[in-house]
């Protein structure tokens, strides 16, 4: 298994120590906010990426790409809290070819503004309804 | 029925209808021609209410090209205006009781390699079952 890189959002300890205290249907909003950021700005580009870079032989690594959040059907990456999504993947090489081309931390980097809106955007709809 | 498969098979149909210069597959192939569009994902969350049951489905399509360094780059912003033409706004017509309620592009995402450029196009379906 290869050692997981962790990253996490600065600047948002304050909400985080808040969001217990949302209500439940905007936790929901930024859940689905969430997800989808994970899964349309992180997990696809970094999959693209791979093809990109010529790192696609057989398929397998950029197959097991995927987004684990609460209630989806793999674990595989941790413990998941409400409200978190784990980009990753268990295949075994997957650590090598990251140190070559980093096509997560690219990805993550990539992905984090878009998710900040996300993230802003649900809590903005929610706040106008 | 299925309502993701419904909609894959319109949407498919209308890109390959609408785009002839390019192969269109529904998974990458590393031996594919460039350029080529494939589906890259296709994710479903429900989206009931009181009266039908209905998805709202996200496809994302790659589109892929090795063309030189800005020539790569203009090929694949035509080929995405193109599928933006084909799919952006419309509404396709569902095997019954399938019926689509919209299709709205959403967003791109652009990823260059050494020797392959590609760009990310992502579409909100919205279906139900009457």
């Amino acid at each position: 298994l290869a050692k997981p890189i962790k990253y996490k959002l600065i600047g948002y300890q304050r909400t985080q120590d808040m969001i217990g205290e949302w209500p439940k249907k905007l936790r929901i909003e930024v859940k689905k906010a969430v997800v989808k950021a994970a899964i349309v700005d992180i997990e696809t580009p970094a999959k693209m990426k791979l093809t990109t870079d010529g790192h696609v032989d057989t398929g397998r690594l950029r197959a097991d790409i995927h987004t684990e959040y609460e209630g989806s059907s793999r674990r595989e990456l941790g413990k998941i809290g409400e409200l978190d999504a784990r980009v990753g993947t268990n295949v075994e090489y997957a650590g090598y070819v990251e140190r070559i081309d980093e096509y997560l931390t690219w990805a993550y980097r990539k992905g984090v503004p878009k998710l900040r809106n996300a993230i802003a955007e649900a809590v903005h709809n929610f706040a106008r309804r | 029925l299925d309502l993701i498969f419904e909609c894959q098979k319109a949407l498919f149909s209308a890109l390959q209808s609408a785009i002839t210069t390019v192969t269109i597959s529904d998974e990458i192939d590393d031996n594919e021609d460039y350029p080529y569009i494939c589906l890259e994902d296709t994710r479903a969350t429900k989206k009931n209410t009181h009266n039908y049951k209905g998805k709202e489905i996200l496809f994302i399509f790659g589109i892929y090209t090795k063309a030189a360094p800005g020539a790569g780059t203009y090929q694949v912003k035509t080929l995405l205006s193109q599928v933006c033409e084909a799919l952006d706004l419309k509404i396709f017509s569902l095997t019954a009781p399938a019926k689509m309620k919209s299709c709205e592009f959403q967003d791109s995402n652009s990823v260059n390699g050494k020797e392959v450029k590609a760009i990310q196009a992502v579409f909100k379906v919205i279906a139900y079952e009457q």
